[in-house]
């Protein structure tokens, strides 16, 4: 208890020779690795080390560094090689700056059993430029941009829609907008939920199979519209990387035999809309870009 | 928490009707009827969360304000209020119970806000299942599993149906495994296993299934085929001394969409009981 309470106030007392010396870093994203020497320290000296990070050249620092782990806290002993590993995006959103500097501070207890507080050494050393990925992160503005793509993405399905439910046209035309419409979702394997009017099942089939479905339906005449209403979500990251969010809209299908309206419904679809990133080399640089692609498609109601 | 009069009750029923009504009687097309019916409809979650707190009005359009706001409304200019805009989320078919409008006046007064990315909340979504070549329904609890960077995902917490909780009685309530059977090497249980009518016999008195396992086990095993959602009901708990679900109907007026199915008085020490009984989950 009594060298607990002699390790709770620790009291620096290093012979001037000691020092930290060599503060470096090095980017393992996520993570960073600082590493340090404390040269010239005793034997059995114990010291107590903190790691502090200034984004703006070394005018602040702010509190100690929190996710940290390695040769940092108590019970450090001198030496060369020192490594400490910051896991950055657990205490900050992101980490971006031209100006970052780490600083670490070591201090020992005095022998003799006295104990005072003070700060013997400390190292800065500048970094040049520090950037996290940041396209890891949509910011408000991107999400906005990517919301009407996504509707531009809904509307060019729904004209595909209507060239493969057009009867005046040639099988081939159609067969072509199948083909189209299927390369704005994220794959083959994305579904679409049919029902019918007076059914309370739903389906869920390939999206090929469904657009295939429509597009031989034993109508004369189909007429496909929707309605000039739209809720977008906002938005959302999945656990795996990706964002993710649902357009709502409205469609009318009437479907003519011998000129006469045979069947009629209008049903809510919720779109499910896919916003992925994928590394792109242009040159010697790798950039990242995010695509809008259509995911799954439900039937909610059909009136 | 005050207890709203009659009058102020039946004055905000009233209000509410007025601005639906204007909706309607101010179109001049059935298809334009059709268009602010479907638009004023509740028709995502997010939608729901986005009307209750106050962020849009029953249009889409941004809400400027906190409490009270002025919305044009199909060229007509109403004064809205987070009070009449949560009365709306209400569905009008069900009963009404003072607490009510109890809740909103608690909503109101103390700013609460939903969040899609509180704890608290969960899906209860009935399934269509095959099981023993039986078509049976299944409730799956699910919540959304939050990331420290709001990543997130949807996770079962849990599983809900009659067979998978059920343990039927032995036939025979004469089987056992002798009191010597330890010095036998237990070759009883051998026998025991090849009864599995009896198997309830040879398990501890308070013995119970943890229908969740049993869920899993059963669709890893390829013996419980799932079909499809049939319906979901969200049950939300993160509000102080409230519970409430939010269900869909499937209805031409104009009150339609998610709405608030059920509003409980809970309070906060009860809520535990809730999740295990309503929600069934193991806690």
């Amino acid at each position: 208890m009594k060298s607990l309470f002699l390790l709770l106030i620790i009291i620096p007392c290093l012979l001037p020779a000691q020092k930290i010396d060599n503060v470096r870093f090095e980017i393992n994203d996520p993570n960073i690795n600082i590493y340090y020497d404390i040269v010239n320290a005793k034997p059995n000296q114990d010291f107590y080390v903190t790691a502090f990070c200034s984004m703006d050249g070394g005018i602040n620092y702010g509190k100690p560094l929190n996710s940290v782990n390695g040769d940092i806290g108590f019970s450090i002993k001198g030496g060369k090689g020192k490594k400490i590993v910051w896991d950055v995006l657990n205490d900050m959103e992101q980490l971006k700056s031209d100006r970052v500097m780490f600083k670490i501070k070591a201090m020992v207890k005095e022998s003799g059993g006295n104990v005072t507080e003070q700060t013997v050494t400390d190292k800065s050393v500048p970094i040049k430029a520090l950037t996290k990925d940041e396209e890891k992160f949509l910011k408000l503005d991107d999400m906005n941009r990517f919301k009407d793509i996504a509707l531009q993405k809904t509307e060019a399905l729904s004209n595909y829609i209507i060239t493969i439910t057009d009867k005046s046209l040639e099988n081939d035309t159609k067969m072509m907008a199948v083909d189209q419409a299927v390369r704005l979702f994220q794959s083959e394997d994305n579904t679409v939920e049919v029902s019918s009017l007076g059914s309370t099942n739903v389906t869920a089939i390939p999206v090929r199979q469904y657009l295939n479905k429509i597009r031989v339906l034993k109508y004369s005449k189909i007429i496909i519209t929707w309605f000039d209403i739209n809720y977008v979500s906002e938005f959302k990251q999945g656990a795996d990387g990706k964002y993710y969010a649902v357009i709502t809209i409205f469609q009318k299908f009437e479907g003519y035999r011998d000129g006469k309206l045979a069947y009629s419904d209008i049903s809510q679809k919720q779109m499910q809309v896919i916003l992925d990133s994928m590394d792109k080399k242009i040159g010697d640089q790798v950039i990242k870009q995010w695509d809008v692609l259509l995911g799954n498609i439900s039937v909610v109601e059909t009136r | 928490m005050k207890r709203l009069s009659y009058i102020t009750k039946f004055c905000l029923t009233i209000e509410f009707f007025y601005i639906i009504f204007s909706l309607f009687v101010t179109a001049s097309f059935s298809q334009q009827t059709t268009e602010i019916r479907l638009a004023s409809r509740v028709k995502q979650l997010d939608e729901f969360f986005s009307r209750f707190n106050f962020i849009t009005d029953i249009l889409g359009n941004k809400i400027v304000g906190k409490d009270t706001a002025i919305v044009t409304i199909n060229g007509v200019s109403k004064t809205l209020t987070r009070r009449l805009q949560i009365s709306a989320l209400i569905d009008m078919m069900k009963n009404h119970k003072d607490s009510d409008a109890e809740f909103i006046n608690d909503i109101c007064s103390n700013g609460y806000l939903l969040n899609f990315y509180d704890k608290d909340w969960y899906a209860v979504a009935t399934c269509n299942v095959v099981y023993k070549g039986k078509d049976v329904l299944l409730n799956l609890i699910l919540k959304n599993e939050v990331y420290p960077d709001n990543r997130s995902k949807w996770v079962i917490t849990g599983a809900d149906a009659d067979f998978l909780n059920t343990i039927p009685d032995p036939k025979d309530k004469n089987s056992i495994i002798s009191p010597v059977s330890n010095d036998l090497n237990f070759q009883e249980l051998s026998k025991a296993f090849s009864h599995p009518e009896n198997l309830k016999q040879f398990f501890v008195q308070d013995f119970s299934l943890d229908p969740t396992s049993v869920f899993y086990a059963l669709l890893q095993s390829k013996q419980l085929q799932f079909k499809g959602v049939k319906s979901i009901r969200y049950h939300f708990l993160q509000i102080k001394d409230w519970a409430f679900t939010v269900d869909f109907f499937n209805r031409s007026e104009g009150n339609s969409g998610w709405l608030l199915s059920d509003i409980i008085s809970i309070k906060e020490n009860e809520k535990n009981n809730y999740k295990k009984q309503v929600l069934k989950l193991k806690l």
